[in-house]
């Protein structure tokens, strides 16, 4: 059997609409380009002093760095995929701490054998996660990197994640979980088969009072078995 | 010998080439090899199976006992959203046995950071039902009798 495709796309609209494609681009939904020397990019930004970037695209390498909060925690206001592909930045506007369902797909293509697991590193090596957004800070010491599987349900508004010591979440806790490595992620579909489907999850940075500055580069992957 | 070098900002990591790892599996009067990591080939195999025996691309041979009533073959990876970069982590094997289910588990990574090198196997016993439709049964005479 071959490996199976994954295709990974996002919703550009605010039409919070399931993707109905097999792998290709429509309307509402890009594909992330993961090929060639120069691969698209996920930025969170905004909440800086230019009060955000422009929407629904911003011109490449714009950046708003984000202003830490006084007290408490920030989620970085906005999303976006840095396209070399297409030129400019294109913003994700459902992404976010809110009860959007539909932000960010994976489209499989062939069979999966286990689950599909979303996990972030500092880097490809997939076995560290030291970096300040994946270590944390003093105060708060959870991953910055909130996620959520939102294949079967909505995520109830203003949700976070938990950063586990060995485990994962599922899209039937209706839960989120703050990505490290492979202690703690989510798992999109909760069953140990995926075949030809889309799968979901929403995603936001969410920063403490107490962060160094920083700008950091973790890597989101996906680990799944084939036969 | 053939290896990738996957570089991070942390550590390098050792992988084998997935295009020249793969599997040879014996029956009665033939045998099949496996394409590579990305095109297994498992789905498409009979059962019958006598023997299974692996091949690294480093040039390591591990064979696997013929004494399961079937076998289950299984490729761990991850991947990388934003660069598509690839590392495969484990082949596992699973033997199937009248009350349990043996896992060999072949690491086709190393790095600096953990003992783990390419090749080597850990074993382990798993009394869980494992469901699944690509397991392939083993030629009867070839089943040992051990639970």
């Amino acid at each position: 059997m071959a490996a199976p495709t994954l295709y990974f796309l996002y919703n550009t609209t605010t039409d919070d609409i399931p993707y109905g494609g097999n792998g290709s681009p429509d309307s509402r939904w890009k594909l992330i380009t993961i090929t060639g020397t120069n691969p698209d990019m996920k930025v969170f930004t905004g909440g800086g002093i230019n009060n955000g970037l422009p929407t629904p695209t911003a011109p490449l390498n714009s950046r708003d760095a984000t202003i830490r909060p006084l007290t408490g925690r920030l989620p970085i206001p906005q999303t976006y995929i840095e396209s070399p592909t297409e030129g400019h930045m294109v913003n994700v506007p459902l992404a976010g701490r809110t009860t959007n369902r539909y932000v960010f797909a994976v489209y499989v293509k062939g069979d999966i054998t286990s689950d599909l697991y979303l996990e972030a590193w500092d880097d490809d090596n997939f076995n560290s996660f030291g970096t300040p957004v994946l270590s944390g800070t003093h105060d708060y010491p959870d991953s910055m990197l909130n996620t959520i599987a939102t294949t079967y349900q909505t995520p109830i508004d203003n949700w976070t994640g938990t950063t586990l010591s060995g485990g994962w979440q599922t899209p039937a806790s209706g839960t989120g979980v703050c990505l490290r490595g492979s202690l703690s992620r989510l798992r999109l579909k909760g069953q140990d088969s995926v075949s030809d489907e889309a799968l979901y999850y929403n995603m936001y940075v969410y920063l403490p009072y107490d962060a160094p500055l920083f700008h950091n580069q973790p890597v989101e992957a996906f680990r799944y078995l084939y036969i | 010998m053939t290896l990738r070098t996957i570089k991070g900002k942390y550590n390098n990591i050792k992988n084998v080439e997935p295009s020249k790892t793969y599997f040879i599996v014996d029956y009665e009067n033939t045998s099949i090899q496996g394409g590579g990591l990305d095109n297994t080939g498992w789905q498409e195999l009979p059962d019958g199976i006598v023997k299974i025996t692996y091949f690294l691309s480093t040039g390591v041979v591990i064979e696997i006992p013929p004494m399961f009533e079937a076998y289950l073959h299984l490729v761990e990876v991850s991947r990388a959203i934003l660069d598509n970069s690839v590392v495969y982590h484990y082949v596992f094997i699973k033997g199937k046995l009248k009350d349990k289910i043996i896992s060999y588990r072949i690491s086709l990574k190393e790095d600096t950071l953990h003992k783990l090198k390419i090749g080597d196997i850990h074993i382990t016993e798993d009394e869980t039902p494992i469901k699944s439709n690509y397991w392939k049964k083993a030629e009867e005479n070839y089943v040992r009798n051990i639970n």
